[in-house]
């Protein structure tokens, strides 16, 4: 018996030792610090537009860190100006890993936080849970934003991604927005004697193919540097004037427009696969992601997203920024797709004043210069965006053409994973049989055509529930 | 009387011991077990009430091709187990013979066994890489054309490789004591009675050790049927007929697929029935093998 309670405590005082330790491992993490400080930035605002009325309370608020210490550190950052703002409002911020899934199932218990962040491609089916606050009645009594700033100011397509229904209401708001860009390799382009792409217009997709062309460099069968690592078909279906699914998004779309743009794009680039080879083969890149070939110097450019800048200042070359190129036309600006986070407001909470004000707070013009200055990601609003400050110390860390962000961000819609709730439409069908378009064996490969119509059989049959 | 407060106390103390692991299991095992049957038999996305449909959810399991296609996938991965035993009980009984060096070889191959397996899998990666990758540059030093390594044709047979390399440190150190403690007069009897090398290895060796490998077995094919992180990591999280295996697939279901938890349950529920059947079976056919005495 006694040595059944020595056992014990062994255990027991092994196990709070052991909890210390991992503890203790826990609180390495690295403190980020800004350049600027937070008074600096409140000093351009006017203070007296942010008032609150209501009882002193605390507002929980929960929030992913998918790009790593450096977003919870923005976060923090727009929540003590927040808080200086709003000294009797305290937001308690829960960094959750693992978010879309985690909070998905938060929202299925009903125990959500007074303000949740909701990513652009879950919000249809977390809409549909029926636990966000129509922000609607908030928005339209706000002094802050005001409807001359959002009609004036705020980029297109920030805000209209997150109203829902029949009766179009507004769920979420906006905390940025992701363009997509052309990324492209300086020193490759003049090792090469390629001229630069232009940063005041978007190249056309014959010009951007010749420039590719140019770019690619094969030596004994064997390509060393590829034109273009990567793209995926949206911003050629969309520049072309078609789309992937019909109207109501419940089948393959059957207008003649949609289709001869699917045609269009799809043949663009099994051409630039098959026969230019200026982008990879999915084979023949391996597990290789676009980005991976990039760094490595393997291709000259590639479409990617404004979170990739943090990550491409740390390279050995240089780099910059372009247009994604589209076909030529009207649409031309809906040349890819952005991303965007926004903020929703949990319709049981209660302290839904204050609730607000952490949301309104995030996508004023104030709460975007302190993100913006971050450096973190591209603000909703066209006069921040635009800030002399802002600019020059973007341009300064890279890219030179910043602007391009911006301007991006005016024309692009939300991706196509924000078409319905489930992606198993893109993934096992449009994106899984498209490997079918660039088999390496010339008699194994499908047409485009034939690859349409497999498309259109699977999502005819259930893949578009 | 004392004697039965004793016993009172024993009782107690013993069920305080096993309790963390009743209520584990209860919880962790039982519930969720219990709530994935019953959303098995219902149309539940999280954030409806669920519905139920009867049997709709499976007879549309039987109809996916992709799930079954995943499962074939991994019934080719699972070859590295059988091969992982061969050839880490070749490698033990080398191992076994005292020769100089041999505490240096059996260190080398328990390596990966204390290695994070994703930062391994990222390794490989770079290893199977086109361009950089090491293998790609030694094939290119060697004046041989490279294979795409993680290309559709050569996908699986990767990931067999990674298993076997991952796999071996583990066995080496179950096998190699179990081999030193078979008897050395059995040997010594055989060889009197004139039996070669692969004789004494199937009527002595392989015998003995057949418990730890039957272990080694039915572990190592419900681990590999279970494989997730490692086919993901590698094939950079893209989907493909090639890279998808039973796991992955419902886990799409559970998130990107619509938070569909009703049929992700009746997937989990059969793939759990086919690796259940496929225990029952060896457990059943170990007495053909298996010697215990």
């Amino acid at each position: 018996m006694k040595r059944m309670k020595k056992l014990a405590l062994v255990f027991a005082a092994l196990t709070a030792i052991s909890s210390v330790g991992f503890s203790a491992c826990g609180k390495k993490e690295k403190k980020i610090s800004f350049e600027f400080s937070v008074d600096d930035v409140l000093a351009e605002y006017d203070a007296s537009q942010y008032v609150y009325t209501g009882e002193p309370c605390t507002v929980t608020m929960s929030h992913w860190d998918s790009a790593g210490p450096m977003e919870k550190a923005t976060t923090e950052l727009v929540l003590e100006g927040f808080h200086k703002r709003y000294p009797t409002i305290k937001v308690e911020l829960d960094i959750i890993s693992n978010y879309s899934e985690t909070y998905a199932k938060t929202i299925a218990s009903g125990k959500l936080h007074d303000v949740f962040m909701v990513a652009d491609g879950e919000f249809r089916i977390w809409a549909e849970g029926g636990k966000m606050q129509n922000l609607t009645p908030f928005l339209s009594t706000s002094t802050i934003l005001t409807s001359e700033l959002i009609e004036n100011d705020m980029l297109d397509g920030a805000l209209e991604r997150y109203y829902f229904g029949e009766q179009n209401t507004l769920l979420c708001f906006p905390k940025d927005i992701g363009p997509m860009v052309l990324y492209y390799n300086k020193d490759i382009f003049t090792r090469m004697g390629v001229e630069l792409p232009p940063s005041d217009r978007i190249m056309t997709i014959e010009e951007a193919t010749k420039m590719w062309k140019s770019l690619t460099k094969t030596e004994n069968g064997k390509t060393s540097i590829y034109g273009l690592a990567s793209m995926t078909s949206e911003g050629l279906v969309w520049s072309a004037g078609g789309d992937y699914l019909n109207d109501d998004r419940t089948a393959f779309p059957t207008e003649e427009a949609d289709i001869n743009a699917l045609k269009k794009a799809y043949t663009f680039l099994q051409k630039a696969v098959c026969e230019d080879k200026f982008i990879p083969d999915g084979a023949v890149s391996g597990g290789l992601s676009g980005m991976d070939m990039f760094c490595a110097e393997k291709a000259a450019t590639i479409v990617g997203g404004r979170w990739e800048v943090s990550n491409l200042r740390t390279l050995d070359f240089n780099w910059d920024i372009a247009y994604v190129p589209a076909f030529e036309g009207e649409n031309m600006k809906k040349n890819y797709w952005s991303g965007s986070v926004g903020y929703a407001m949990f319709n049981g909470s209660k302290n839904k004043e204050a609730a607000w004000k952490v949301i309104e707070y995030f996508g004023s013009p104030e709460g975007q210069a302190l993100l913006a200055a971050s450096g973190f990601s591209v603000p909703i609003y066209e006069s921040v965006a635009y800030d002399e400050n802002v600019l020059e110390r973007e341009k300064a860390l890279g890219p030179q053409n910043y602007e391009v962000f911006i301007e991006s961000a005016k024309g692009q819609p939300a991706g196509t994973h924000t078409y319905i709730p489930s992606q198993r439409w893109l993934k096992e069908g449009y994106n899984a049989l498209a490997a079918n378009l660039y088999a390496l064996d010339a008699s194994e490969r499908w047409s485009v055509d034939k690859y349409l119509e497999e498309v259109k059989n699977k999502l005819n049959n259930g893949f578009l529930r | 009387m004392k004697l039965k407060t004793r016993n009172l106390k024993e009782y107690c103390w013993g069920y305080a011991f096993v309790a963390p692991l009743i209520i584990g299991l209860i919880l962790f095992l039982l519930y969720p077990l219990v709530s994935a049957v019953v959303y098995s038999f219902s149309d539940y996305d999280l954030f409806h009430k669920p519905e139920f449909v009867g049997f709709a959810n499976y007879a549309n399991v039987f109809k996916d091709a992709v799930f079954w296609k995943s499962f074939k996938n991994i019934l080719l991965y699972s070859l590295s187990v059988p091969v992982t035993i061969f050839v880490s009980l070749i490698l033990s009984v080398v191992m076994n013979q005292d020769l100089k060096g041999m505490k240096t070889y059996r260190l080398i191959y328990f390596i990966p066994m204390v290695c994070s397996s994703v930062a391994v899998m990222f390794i490989w990666k770079w290893m199977y890489a086109p361009y950089y990758g090491l293998l790609d540059s030694f094939f290119t030093k060697m004046g041989w054309k490279a294979p795409l390594f993680l290309d559709k044709d050569h996908f699986i047979g990767s990931m067999v490789t990674i298993a076997l390399w991952g796999g071996l440190g583990g066995r080496i150190l179950l096998f190699t004591p179990t081999l030193r403690n078979i008897s050395s007069s059995l040997y010594e009897a055989a060889r009197l009675d004139g039996a070669g090398w692969w004789q004494i290895f199937f009527r002595i060796t392989f015998p003995s050790i057949s418990p730890i490998t039957f272990y080694l077995f039915i572990t190592g094919m419900t681990g590999v049927l279970q494989e997730f992180t490692n086919f993901n990591v590698i094939s950079g999280g893209v989907f493909s007929e090639t890279t998808i295996v039973p796991v992955w697939y419902i886990y799409l279901y559970t998130g990107e697929y619509g938070y569909q938890f009703g049929y992700a349950s009746a997937l989990g529920i059969v793939y759990g029935l086919v690796l259940t059947v496929f225990v029952i079976i060896n457990f059943m056919a170990q007495k053909w093998w298996v010697k215990y005495d």
